[in-house]
């Protein structure tokens, strides 16, 4: 680091010196009292208490005292907490259970919390396959809201219980941060530890009060496998819980991880990179990981390849000790549908970036999981009230262009931020926007957020090969493939034979020409021209309704109601526009008319 | 019940008492460093864990960060009450450019505790991960972290 930023760094400092107030006057002392469970005690006997940290009463000489505080003013919890025994890997039950996740939230309330009326809702609309977010409420309750996870056994396991507590290693201790928990006045913490017994305790109002409890029996953080704090009220129920897993490893789930299938590739300490740009250029050679498109979460290490909430691949940087270098902590592959996303030796695939223009691109907005097309200013419309848009469609010349919808998915804790490229994958003949995680957090929960992504692309830069629209590079979850949509080799490229011009946006047609109305919108059939030329609505003078499709019709030989059509539009005369579709051998002409009925 | 001795801690406070109130400056800004350090120590003298501390100067600097952690937990109170203090110390030091201090503000609490403790208080790695009950790694990782961004910002000028 150069010279000139320590300067400044401590010219800083001295900024922040010069400007702090005198040390206050500490107010009156508090008692405390620390309960402890040993943990074997605690889950032999049912949480039988024993007392490891003496009730003190301490009078200090910082300002006047106040008055004794009863001693019975913050009874001891008295077991009415039972004893629970936590996964490692996972939070509860030790076994995953083959529930419903909505079974397994109201299982854990009553089993757990001891509740005995619980409220169970689900946050999301995950399929059953997916991780769920799941709340119980209950009367004079805090809410517990749920992340619970289908597990490779086909049951189901609880990740996390509300926000899980910040872990922080001490001299000879690991500290927890605790909920603000309305009505709180203790808590029960129980931990998990890898190869080791379990640990309770109990953590009373001035620890609660300081956000952070100590559990002075584990030296490592490392050691810790799940955590569960149980908050209690002053009479010893439980009122509100918090927790989460932190082991990592083949067995660990967690959200940011792969669920099920995925696997650890270890890195070789051995080996460190300059900047993490070298380490993600190594992968290929170093790992085998091959045609993924890893995308860094924002202030943090790590690197997605897929989503958050479906990666297909994390890896994991960290700087080394003592030096600027950084080298590759963990990688971590997610298989998908049994196709192995390490090859040795394989070549990466071919990734383009496509030039496209932003319609819209926001949360909250249309459905998750699913791609659209659209050709035509009909279709566009659709798509704009489907999605709930308010305000103006915007203009899209369809001649030149069409629109991809694209329904991403993020999580609450983690949303998206802006769309950055739009990829077409040439080994997958995919295409997809790139849309990187906003927040730094790998702990994102994995509910499902609509974010809809809306491009304009102009046809000529799309492939001319038939593709897919996903919504990002991981493959679909088995729940959604029919989100996927197809286009066919050249669906939407312009056509081949340069003398069939596109009608513009404007629908300008000067007598004699010939222009193609691309993907006529047909939803309410051809009596009236799907598009509008020369500024003006005209109406079908012999259509023959006897040999049409649909209740609003369209010639047999042109195809299906509510297919688009590449319309073919000749302007006769300034009253006269004839219709077809190449090859069809059916013509009908068209005449002007004012007040077009629309459909339904 | 254990009756605490209260000479020794009344000392303790008093003896790092200034130190503690600039180390929450630097956390919290002046409006607040105050109040946190009050809090803290007066939840620590509560506990009664002061007493016993193998290395109580720690435990109140960890205190006053866990404090002042706590107290920021509303992102966006937190975003306009830094603003204000960056913008207070701007007013205080000319000489120190805007963009450093409205980039110090915008570390983490954590990464400013470390810059503090090294270039205020000329602590080691080591010692700074002592103090904060850290790993040196991770100290490492929050230095190198915030001198990376304000690097950034120099660069910029």
């Amino acid at each position: 680091m150069s010279d000139e930023l320590d300067r400044t760094l401590r010219k800083a400092m001295a900024t922040y010196v010069a400007a702090s107030p005198e040390p206050p006057e500490l107010a009156a002392p508090v008692r405390r009292r620390r309960f402890k469970l040993s943990p074997a005690t605690a889950f032999a006997a049912g949480f039988v208490l024993v007392l490891v940290v003496g009730i003190g009463m301490a009078v200090f000489s910082f300002g006047d005292s106040p008055p004794p505080i009863d001693a019975n003013e913050q009874p001891p919890i008295t077991g009415n907490i039972s004893a629970v025994e936590l996964g490692i890997y996972h939070v509860w039950p030790e076994q995953p259970r083959q529930v419903a996740a909505e079974e397994l939230a109201t299982a854990f309330a009553v089993e757990v919390l001891g509740w005995d009326d619980p409220v169970v809702t689900r946050l999301d609309d995950n399929p059953s396959s997916s991780p769920a977010v799941v709340r119980i409420g209950m009367s004079g309750k805090n809410d517990v809201d749920l992340v619970i996870a289908p597990d490779a056994t086909g049951g189901r396991v609880i990740l996390q219980v509300n926000t899980p507590p910040d872990l922080r290693g001490g001299d000879t201790d690991t500290n927890i941060s605790l909920l603000e928990q309305p009505g709180a006045t203790g808590a029960v913490a129980t931990v998990t530890r890898l190869g080791g017994e379990p640990i309770s305790v109990v953590v009373d109002r001035d620890e609660l009060a300081t956000g952070t409890a100590a559990i002075t029996e584990i030296d490592d953080v490392a050691e810790v496998g799940s955590i569960l704090v149980r908050y209690t009220d002053v009479s010893g129920e439980v009122i509100g819980a918090g927790g989460g897993h932190y082991a990592t490893g083949d067995e660990a789930m967690h959200p940011a991880r792969c669920l099920g299938s995925g696997r650890t590739l270890p890195g070789d300490p051995a080996v460190g990179y300059a900047t993490s740009d070298d380490a993600l250029a190594a992968l290929p050679g170093e790992y085998g990981v091959v045609g993924l498109d890893f995308i860094r979460e924002e202030r943090s290490d790590t690197w997605i390849a897929g989503s958050s909430a479906q990666p297909r691949a994390v890896v994991e940087l960290y700087q080394h000790d003592g030096s600027s270098e950084w080298f590759i902590g963990s990688v971590i592959v997610c298989e998908v549908d049994g196709q192995a996303t390490v090859s040795e030796g394989n070549v990466p695939e071919e990734m383009t970036s496509l030039p496209y223009r932003v319609l819209v691109d926001g949360a909250k907005v249309g459905d998750v999981y699913v791609t659209d097309v659209a050709t035509t200013d009909g279709e566009l419309a659709s798509l704009w009230s489907q999605l709930g848009l308010v305000g103006d469609v915007p203009e899209v010349d369809f001649a030149t262009s069409v629109v991809l919808y694209f329904g991403a998915v993020e999580s609450s804790s983690c949303p998206l931020d802006s769309m950055q490229a739009l990829i077409y994958n040439d080994g997958d003949q995919r295409v997809y926007p790139q849309i990187p995680i906003a927040d730094g957090r790998t702990d994102c929960r994995l509910d499902a957020i609509s974010h809809a992504v809306v491009v304009a692309v102009d046809r000529a830069a799309l492939p001319t090969g038939g593709f897919s629209l996903w919504i990002d590079a991981g493959d679909p979850p088995a729940c959604c493939t029919n989100g996927l949509t197809f286009v066919a080799p050249g669906e939407l490229n312009p056509p081949a034979d340069a003398t069939y011009a596109p009608l513009d946006a404007e629908g300008r047609l000067a007598i004699g020409e010939t222009r193609v109305a691309y993907r006529a919108y047909t939803h309410c059939g051809v009596e009236w021209l799907p598009v509008r030329v020369n500024g003006q609505a005209w109406k079908a003078i012999d259509l023959d309704k006897a040999d049409a499709t649909g209740v609003d019709p369209v010639p047999r030989a042109w195809g299906v109601a509510n297919d688009p059509l590449d319309l073919e539009l000749t302007l006769v005369d300034d009253a006269t526009i004839e219709a077809t579709v190449p090859g069809s051998g059916v013509t009908v002409t068209y005449v002007p008319a004012t007040d077009p009925p629309g459909c339904a | 019940m254990e009756l605490i001795e209260t000479r020794e801690t009344s000392d303790l406070y008093r003896d790092h008492a200034i130190a503690l109130t600039r180390f929450a400056t630097v956390l919290i800004g002046p409006d607040d460093a105050a109040d946190v350090v009050a809090d803290a120590v007066e939840s620590l003298l509560a506990s009664g864990r002061l007493v016993n501390a193998d290395y109580p100067r720690a435990l109140l600097y960890r205190a006053v960060l866990t404090k002042a952690r706590s107290m920021q937990r509303s992102t966006i109170r937190r975003r306009a009450r830094e603003q204000r203090v960056a913008q207070r110390l701007i007013e205080h030091q000319p000489d120190v450019q805007p963009e450093v201090l409205e980039a110090v503000a915008r570390l983490s609490q954590r990464q400013r505790a470390c810059i503090f403790l090294m270039y205020w208080e000329d602590m080691t790695v080591a010692q700074i991960a002592e103090r904060l009950g850290l790993g040196e790694g991770t100290v490492k990782r929050y230095l190198a972290r915030a001198r990376e961004r304000l690097q950034e910002v120099l660069d910029e000028r």
